[in-house]
């Protein structure tokens, strides 16, 4: 067993009152106070001092070979280098890192021999003390990373594990590489420090000796030295094994390393440190003494240790044990007499040394070369040739030594000879009389450069200046000082007889071994071949050096080469930037993609449906293909020619057009003689041309034998030409240019009648004289006419009309016969036109109307409004008309009868007209535009509808409100009062939205500055500020607001959360009904920020892989260690290596999917892809969530951020998903006309709702996820759920298709569906008015449907409810959907006995414009109104309009007739235009200070 | 009263369990006595199923929140003689332990015999890397803890040429993340088994299980880097799974086999 006490590796407890003395990672211990240039740690420099290469170039400059005066060898040297890197390390550079980079004169032949002045030499400081340097009292105080003591630190290892990693755990020995008395090679990883090196640019850890030494490697012969002691170490462990067979690996290598330490604590202060420092000497060992503090003085390790390096040779020699020299091997093949030190810096494959036996030849050739003399002259390997970091790979020692000194802090030359007591000094001759006789100039120039202030000039200068043969008094002092603490504070000196390592023989034994007896040990020399003082050379010594060495004799140092550590990533760089902004097009494509898929499968699927619902066989007669004009799609038809017609059918069967070609006098057929003979133009005098593409010659001919058949009887001849396909094609009058003719036709005549001017007719003048010819002999057909009357061209009207005017009835309207007509109805007086209504229904022309003709007329106006009656219906209708008329009685009916009808209205027949295509442009200045909005305001008063509500009322019980004219004056201000009335508006209508929107964002905006804040200012200990401080500051704070942002997002969508929350306090405060607003905005913001993160991130990428390992290690210490091998990670590794970098990425693609799908327009196009892509907020948060788990910059925070809405949310879906998987069995399903489906289904248990809200439902048989929201239309108080969907897309239309009857037996039952809801809504708010405007748009009547029953059903059973009058004003296309809401409604109307609703229906695809035909349908619903109280339409009591509803003049009215109310709540549903109408006109009531609209609403 | 403060205790206490996995075990034996508690009001055959459902659902919950905390994932240990203190060329032989859990290190000494030299010698010494390991282990010098102690520590530094800690630091790290994962995944596990959904619960049961699979991948990762000696007097040791572990193994596999029988059965049924 061990029986002593086994020193540790780093040097703890080695003191037993302070175990931290000259421990790893202690203080250097000051001799003289720092000095700094703010007392604290700023170092002084220029101005006040000279630049130090200046200073070097002056003070160190010289001629090589010279020798040392007192033959000291070159092994000296490089012990004393060795035994330094024993007793301190604090090169590695200090975190964060600072930097005082030494500015190149300009023009300095080495660094800058282009005079650019720009030139700086890299140099760190030095690792300090983070608890000093704060303040005046404890400036700045470096430490020393290795043990104080001489303990073998520089042979183990400063550390027990490095120690273990050097150990073989067998026979006590330290591990072996290729051959057994060399060191192990690193491989990969590796903690010695590993430079790259300067000559060969050869960087990374392979190749490099790993031993005790971190700097082992530093330079070949530094790496020698610790070989022998490797050796030694081994050597004497095998001796002992030997001794001691039975001894323990352990034991063996305890036993080993204590001798080792011994020994060499004995040479290096008993026999290299005489030598060293010439006559002087260490007093003799007093023994052990407590209280000494071995640690390193900064002026020692700064200054007095390196004054070796004026000694060190620019080459050093090998030789053999025989005195022969080596020639060694350059570079580049070429032989030298020796190794140039300048060329052998962190090699690592030498071509020199490779082989144990080339350690041998090296140490001997070192023990047989003098050092270069003890001078002021340092050899340019060093001075100019000093290897440097890869940015500049070489540097200027003397100049880093005299910076490090400043770096320390370290006292001028003369303080510190006050400090040690020495003789001071007063001028710059005093320093060294002797140099001042041989060379006074030096010592001139440098006191010139020190401004001749012997006060101001460093340590390390004047200790130069001082030396003579040796280091001068100063620096002698400063080393005895140095080495005698470090023996006599260790407890474990190995003279210390107290510690139990030695006996007294031992220690006697140690004290004779000499380095000569260690070398022979461990070396192939043999006693005789090298002299017993390994550390002088004297005459007699074997093998003298062939000369001394001198540069000029050496393979040249090569030059610094510089390496920008970005080179070669500029371009992959700029393309990966690139690349991410390409993320979002990339989404574009796929979206666009997906639209695309979409809307095809859409097509397919109605395209079947259709095909399903005809009945009818295929399509009978030739088939072919219609072309319809240059660049338009051939369409697939069939051609027919029956009984003087031709048919031409599409595929389907559906009839497209039909010629009588009776009406033609003859025929012009076009064959094409080329391309297959496949074309056939007819041509069509006063139409447009068929043109035909058959599927071969043969059909063609084929369909021209039919054409001739077909005309057989009518004797007409038929003119068949051939020509080229092109100019076949040239030929036909194609069915856009007919229409363009037309169109032209219609704009003359139009000019003609209201006698404007030509160009504003439109423009003729364009068009050439054939042209205006071809227009003027131009005839419209029945279907032309009927379309520029924008009706159908086999209603009646139409063809009564048509038949009246076609005075020659050749089936066609000339330009005179067109105008005859336009003009009644442009001019003409109401008799007039009534005449004319007459005359057209008057078929026979008997001068009266038969009841037949008069009903037919009716019939023909009520078909216009699309059919919206029955046939019965109609018929009743017609009678009852007829009835109050009083006509039924008469057979006939005369003109004066028929004009006494419309004798009420003639005002309005007054200002009926054709409403024709084109007339708007024709800029009719009469028809001003509010006369067009509504039906009910006359056109030629401004009336509003205020009083059409007064007409109304008038006409029911209900006691009239006054009218009162709008007074205008009222809101006419200037314009800056008005700017502020709209913003006191604004804010009164949004100040709920603009405190919320306040609070999120100031909260994202606080945590994003307190980032920034930190990082820009707080955070220099991290480093980050100093590397990269606007990319961190900017990534950061973003970062936090995202973390904020996201999170928090989830809160605006957790739907039953805000049902529950509208029905408390809350809804008071929060506007619940914006949630998905803010939940874009929130969203937008964030994305932003997401860009901007990640931009800034770009810019910190740049930045980290530009700055040297070094630097990273300091910001990142959890993962880059510093070993000196600069290179910093590349671009690539931070973006696609670590996780911040790959999730980041993946993120902004995945970002780049949803917002891309998100957008408003994608949304709309497949709301199921939106969706899809949407449900990736998973991935976003997951990856965030791992995007920061890695800590590279500081600890994750977005979780935290995300745990609370996270758990809300969660709830929420809990919520849902309670709920959302019972099958609720449907109880009825109703295909109601306009694709509106009804389903009735079961309402769930606990199922409690308010009018207004919606649900959301699956399908069972469309798949169980995707869900679509629906309002409810049943009322909270009945037994079941009922909604109307509308078949707008594929689901909905799929919905259908399940519901209809056949599906139904084929699948026995009606599918079920999944439910989840109810959610809340803005509607559901209409019980806090007193008066209520519903506006239903389309399918948007859905929520009032239910409303409308609640109201009703609440008013009758009398519970409170603050409602006291809600209009619901519906508008639609026409009046098919009508048939199921005015179930509803007429529901309401019969239960609404308090007349709290009134209704208004609008119907706007009935023309809505001032024509003959509503003019005569309106006369036609007010006669049936007055008789039955109903609609001739709907049936119902609500008063129908013709046109779009008049917002603005509506609401204007209703503050008149409710003038008391304050507050009148508006809601709308329907498509976004119509919402937005609304809208505008609440803003724009709102603008005045009267009652106040408050508008809520819902775009399907 | 013999000039003896009754409750100072002059020995310095030795380590005995971690205070953090007894506030842990200890909440849920609460939970599960409260929640047993209520069995009696429920009926017949249930009660057992009811019974063995609530004690295996706790037992995987106090499993998830304990191995967090616990320092037995990966352990060494081995018997030798080994130096003892500085100042003292003393010899002990003992029992050195390292115990590596997902947060830290905890390093233990245990004489054999306990004392020694009149010096009770039983230490349980934790290094967490979670702040700086560094620091800790200053302290630990400082606090000038037994030579082995320090020894393994000094392994687990960033200066130590073994690079362990960068490993096992995110390692760790990553396990713990992973297992809080599945901490969460068991909750809404058993949120849902209280819902009309339990096939969500099942899928919830297998999440549960993989991330409790994930954590044990992320620290195998351990076992990658390159093998640091540790070797003290004339023996030495190398780390291996341990009970920890080899529970959350177990614990895996029950919530794989909880959440595939549920998964079964709702397709079956
Ligand atoms: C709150 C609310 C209440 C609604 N109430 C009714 C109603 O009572 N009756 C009725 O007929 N329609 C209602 N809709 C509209 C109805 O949801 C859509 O018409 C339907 O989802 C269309 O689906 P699709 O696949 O057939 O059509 P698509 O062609 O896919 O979609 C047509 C339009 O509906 C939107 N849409 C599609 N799927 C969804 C979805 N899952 N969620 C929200 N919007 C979607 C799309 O953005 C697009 O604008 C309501 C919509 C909302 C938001
Ligand atoms: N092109 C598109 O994007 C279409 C979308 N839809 C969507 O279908 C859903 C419901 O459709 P549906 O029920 O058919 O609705 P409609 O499109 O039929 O519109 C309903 C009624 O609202 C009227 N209206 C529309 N815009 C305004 C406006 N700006 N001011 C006053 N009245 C207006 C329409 O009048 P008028 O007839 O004069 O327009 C129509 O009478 C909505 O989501 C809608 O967006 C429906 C059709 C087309
Ligand atoms: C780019 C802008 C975004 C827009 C325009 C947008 C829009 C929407 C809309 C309209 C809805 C409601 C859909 C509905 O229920 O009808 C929604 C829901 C949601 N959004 Fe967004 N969103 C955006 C970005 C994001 C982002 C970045 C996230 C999360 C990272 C996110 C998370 C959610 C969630 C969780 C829901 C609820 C899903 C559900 O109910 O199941 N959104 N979003
Ligand atoms: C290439 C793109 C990106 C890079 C290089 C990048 C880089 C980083 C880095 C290095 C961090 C610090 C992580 C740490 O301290 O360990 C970070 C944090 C963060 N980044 Fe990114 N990022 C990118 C994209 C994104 C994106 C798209 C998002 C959007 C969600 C995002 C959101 C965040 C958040 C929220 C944090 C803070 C994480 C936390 O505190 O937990 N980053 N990012
Ligand atoms: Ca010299
Ligand atoms: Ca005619
Ligand atoms: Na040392
Ligand atoms: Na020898």
């Amino acid at each position: 067993e061990i029986t002593w006490e086994v020193p540790r590796f780093d040097g703890w407890y080695n003191s037993l009152g302070s175990p931290r003395r000259g421990a790893v990672g202690s203080h250097l211990v000051r001799l003289v106070p720092a000095r700094y240039w703010d007392g604290v740690y700023q170092p002084v420099q220029e101005p006040i001092l000279p630049n130090v290469r200046n200073l070097s170039s002056l003070l160190t400059g010289g001629p090589s070979g010279l020798p040392s005066t007192r033959n000291q060898t070159v092994l000296s040297v490089f012990f004393g280098y060795h035994v330094s890197f024993e007793v301190f390390d604090s090169r590695p550079a200090a975190c964060p890192p600072e930097f005082m980079n030494i500015p190149v004169p300009k023009g300095d032949p080495v660094f800058d021999p282009a005079a650019t002045g720009k030139v700086l030499l890299p140099f760190h400081r030095g690792v300090w003390d983070k608890e000093s340097g704060q303040s005046p009292s404890n400036p700045r105080t470096q430490v020393n990373l290795v043990t104080a003591w001489i303990d073998g630190s520089s042979i183990y290892g400063p550390s027990s594990s490095w120690s273990d990693s050097l150990r073989s755990f067998s026979g006590g020995l330290l591990t072996s590489g290729s051959e057994w008395n060399m060191p192990n090679q690193a491989t990969g990883h590796t903690f010695m420090w590993s430079a790259a090196d300067p000559s060969t640019g050869d960087h990374g850890p392979q190749g490099l000796y790993v031993l005790g030494n971190a700097w082992a490697n530093e330079n070949m012969f530094t790496a020698a030295e610790g070989i022998i002691w490797f050796r030694y170490h081994n050597y004497v462990a095998s001796k002992l094994h030997e001794k001691h067979q039975e001894w323990s690996d352990e034991k063996l290598f305890q036993n080993a390393r204590k001798t080792v330490v011994a020994t060499f604590q004995n040479i290096a202060l008993y026999e290299w440190l005489p030598a060293y420092l010439g006559n002087k000497t260490l007093p003799p060992y007093p023994g052990y003494q407590k209280f000494v503090d071995p640690g390193i003085s900064p002026e020692f390790q700064a200054a007095a240790i390196r004054f070796g390096i004026t000694m060190a040779p620019p080459g050093v020699y090998m030789r053999n044990r025989t005195c022969h020299f080596r020639e060694i091997v350059n570079i580049d093949g070429s032989l030298s007499p020796a190794m140039r030190l300048c060329n052998n810096f962190w090699k690592r494959q030498s071509l020199n040394v490779k082989t144990g036996q080339d350690v041998d030849d090296l140490i001997m050739g070192m023990a047989s070369q003098i050092a270069e003399r003890e001078d002021n002259i340092v050899v340019e390997d060093l001075r100019d040739f000093m290897y440097g970091p890869l940015r500049f790979t070489r540097t200027d020692l003397v100049a880093m030594t005299v910076q490090r000194g400043r770096d320390f802090g370290l006292r001028s030359y003369t303080a510190v000879r006050k400090a040690l007591d020495l003789p001071p000094i007063n001028t710059f001759e005093e320093i060294n009389p002797e140099l001042n006789s041989t060379n006074p100039q030096l010592l001139q120039d440098v006191a010139a450069l020190y401004s001749r202030d012997i006060s101001k000039l460093e340590l390390f200068p004047g200790g130069l200046l001082e030396s003579l043969d040796g280091p001068g008094p100063v620096f002698s002092a400063i080393i005895l000082d140095q080495f005698e603490r470090m023996r006599n504070g260790d407890r474990f000196w190995f003279e210390n007889k107290q510690n139990g390592l030695f006996t007294d023989e031992e220690i006697q034994m140690i004290r004779n071994v000499s380095f000569h007896d260690v070398l022979i040990a461990v070396t192939s020399a043999e006693a005789s071949d090298i002299q017993d003082n390994v550390f002088f050379w004297h005459d007699g010594d074997p093998c003298a050096q062939p000369t001394q060495l001198n540069a000029s004799m050496l393979y040249p140092c090569t030059n610094a080469t510089k390496l920008d550590y970005f080179d070669g990533s500029q371009a992959g760089f700029g393309i990966f930037i690139i690349v991410l902004f390409l993320f979002p097009v990339v989404s574009f494509l796929v979206a666009c993609m997906v639209a695309y898929l979409r809307k095809y499968r859409y097509k397919k699927f109605q395209r079947r449906r259709k095909a399903g619902d005809r009945t009818e066989g295929p399509a009978v007669g030739i088939t072919a293909y219609e072309w319809q004009g240059r660049r338009k799609p051939l369409h697939p038809v069939s051609v027919e020619v029956d009984e003087k017609r031709l048919q031409v059918y599409d595929r389907s069967g559906a009839a497209q057009r039909c010629l009588n070609l009776a009406n033609q006098e003859q025929l012009d057929i076009l064959l094409s003689n080329n391309r297959n003979h496949k074309a056939l133009l007819l041509k069509v005098s006063k139409e447009y041309d068929l043109v035909l593409f058959f599927d071969d010659e043969s059909k063609r001919a084929e369909f021209v034998k039919h054409l001739r058949l077909g005309v057989t009887g009518i004797a007409q001849e038929i003119r068949v030409k051939e020509m080229r396909e092109e100019e076949l094609l040239k030929e036909a009058l194609t069915r856009e240019q007919r229409a363009q003719i037309v169109e032209t036709f219609i704009r003359h005549a139009f000019s003609k009648v209201l006698e404007i001017e030509r160009c504003d007719a439109g423009d003729m003048s364009g068009i050439s004289r054939k042209k205006a010819r071809e227009v003027l002999q131009c005839e419209l057909t029945a279907s032309e006419f009927a379309g520029a009357l924008g009706l159908k061209s086999d209603s009646l009207f139409v063809d009564s009309m048509f038949t009246l005017a076609d005075k020659d009835g050749n089936g066609y309207l000339s330009f005179q016969e067109f105008l005859d007509v336009i003009v009644i109805f442009m001019k003409g007086s109401s008799e007039e036109k009534s005449k004319l209504m007459f005359s057209m229904n008057d078929i026979g022309g008997t001068g009266y109307l038969s009841k037949e003709e008069f009903a037919r007329m009716l019939r023909s106006f009520i078909e216009i409004s699309n059919g919206a009656l029955s046939k019965s219906q109609a018929e009743d209708g017609i009678k009852a008309m007829m009835q109050a008329a009083g006509f039924d009685k008469k057979e006939r009916i005369t003109w004066e009868d028929f004009h006494f009808l419309l004798r009420d209205h003639e005002k309005e027949l007054q200002f009926a007209q054709l409403n024709v295509k084109g007339m708007e442009k024709a800029g009719r200045k009469r028809l001003s535009r509010d006369m067009r909005v509504s039906f009910i305001c006359p056109a030629n008063s401004n009336k509003t509808y205020g009083e059409e509500l007064r007409r109304r009322k008038k006409s029911t019980v209900r006691t009239p409100n006054v009218y009162v004219k709008p007074k205008r004056e009222q809101y006419i201000r200037n314009p800056i009062q008005q700017k502020i009335q709209q913003f006191k508006r604004f804010i009164e209508n949004y100040r709920r939205h603009i405190v919320c929107f306040i609070i999120v964002y100031s909260i994202a905006a606080g945590v994003a500055l307190e980032r920034c804040y930190y990082y820009a200012l707080q955070a220099e200990t991290t480093g980050f500020p100093e590397t990269s401080v606007v990319g961190i500051a900017v990534s950061r704070g973003t970062a936090a607001a995202i973390s904020f942002l996201f999170p928090y997002m989830l809160l605006t969508v957790c739907r039953n959360l805000i049902t529950l929350c509208r029905e408390t306090f809350l809804n008071r405060y929060i506007p619940f009904d914006a949630a998905i607003d803010f939940h874009r905005n929130m969203a937008m913001t964030a994305i932003i920020l997401t860009v901007v993160h990640s931009l800034g991130h770009v810019v910190n990428i740049y930045i980290f892989s530009v700055s040297d390992l070094s630097i990273l290690s300091c910001l990142f210490p959890k993962v880059f260690s510093n070993n000196g091998s600069e290179l910093p990670m590349k671009w690539s590794w931070w973006f696609f290596e670590t996780v911040p970098g790959m999730t980041g990425v993946l993120l902004l693609f995945v970002f780049a999917f949803m917002y891309v799908f998100a957008s408003h327009y994608f949304r709309h196009i497949s709301f199921r892809g939106f969706w899809i892509t949407h449900y990736l907020y998973i991935v976003v948060y997951t990856l965030t969530i791992i995007h920061g788990s890695y800590a590279l910059i500081q600890e994750p925070r977005f979780y935290i951020y995300l745990l609370p809405p996270a758990l809300l949310f969660l709830l929420d879906k809990l919520i849902s998903l309670s709920r959302k998987k019972l099958e609720i069995p449907v109880v009825r399903a109703e295909l109601l006309p306009s694709g509106v489906t009804h389903l009735e289904f079961k309402r769930p248990q606990g199922f409690v709702y308010r009018s207004g809200q919606w649900v959301r439902i699956a399908c069972l048989m469309l798949g169980t996820d995707e869900y679509h929201p629906f309002t409810l239309t049943s009322a909270p108080h009945e037994e079941t759920l009922s909604l109307h969907i509308r078949a707008v897309g594929p689901w909905t239309s799929q919905l259908r298709e399940l519901y209809t009857e056949e599906s139904l037996i084929e699948l026995g039952s009606y599918p079920k569906l999944y439910l989840d809801g109810p959610f809340g809504e803005g509607h559901q708010e209409w019980t806090d008015f007193e008066v209520s405007v519903l506006v239903g748009g389309g399918i948007g009547v859905t929520p009032f449907a239910s409303i409308l029953k609640d109201l009703v059903f609440k008013s009758s059973i009398k519970s409170k409810i603050q409602c006291k009058k809600v209009y619901f004003i519906w508008v639609t296309r026409t009046q098919r959907q009508f048939e199921w809401v005015s179930d509803i409604i007429r529901e309401v109307e019969e239960l609404d006995t308090l007349e709290l609703v009134s209704v208004h229906t609008y119907i706007t695809q009935v023309a809505e414009k001032f024509d003959l035909r509503t003019t005569m349908l309106y006369v036609c619903e007010r006669h049936f109104q007055k008789v039955w109280n109903r609609s001739l339409f709907t049936g119902l009591r609500s008063v129908t309009h013709f046109g779009r509803p008049p917002f603005v003049s509506f609401f204007s009215s209703l503050q008149e007739v409710h003038p008391e109310v304050r507050k009148i709540g508006v809601f709308s549903c329907g498509p976004p235009g119509l919402t937005k109408n609304v809208e505008k006109a609440c803003q724009q009531m709102n603008k005045r200070d009267q009652a106040h609209f408050i508008h809520h609403y819902e775009n399907f | 009263y013999d000039d003896i403060y009754p409750f100072y205790i002059l020995q310095r206490t030795s380590f005995i369990f971690s205070g953090r996995l007894l506030t842990i075990i200890l909440v849920f034996l609460v939970l599960a006595v409260s929640l047993l508690l209520i069995l009696p009001g429920i009926r017949g055959k249930s009660r057992l199923f009811w019974m063995f459902r609530i004690i295996i659902s706790l037992f995987i919950g106090v499993v998830i929140v304990a191995l967090n905390f616990t320092n037995d994932w990966a352990e060494a240990r081995m018997t030798t003689n080994a130096t003892y203190k500085s100042f003292s060329n003393a010899v002990v032989n003992a029992e050195i332990g390292l115990h590596v859990g997902l947060y830290g290190i905890n390093v233990t000494l245990k004489g054999k015999p306990v004392v020694q030299f009149n010096e009770t010698i039983d230490y349980n010494e934790m290094f967490s890397w979670h702040d700086s390991i560094e620091e800790e282990y200053e302290e630990a010098l400082e606090k000038g803890l037994p030579n082995p102690i320090l020894y393994i520590a000094e392994k687990f530094t960033l200066r130590s040429p073994c690079g362990l800690i960068y490993q096992y630091r995110y390692s760790g790290r990553y396990a713990s993340a992973t297992l809080w994962t599945a901490f969460c995944c068991w909750l809404l596990a058993n949120i849902l088994f209280c819902m009309p959904v339990i096939l969500y619960a099942g899928y919830m049961m297998l999440a549960t299980a993989a991330f409790i699979f994930f954590s044990m991948a992320s620290f195998s990762t351990i076992m990658n880097v390159p093998q640091c000696v540790f070797s003290i007097g004339a023996d030495s040791f190398e780390t291996e799974y341990s009970h920890s572990f080899w529970l959350a193994l177990a614990t895996g596999v029950l919530c794989t086999i909880i959440g595939i029988l549920v998964v079964m059965l709702n397709f079956l049924v």
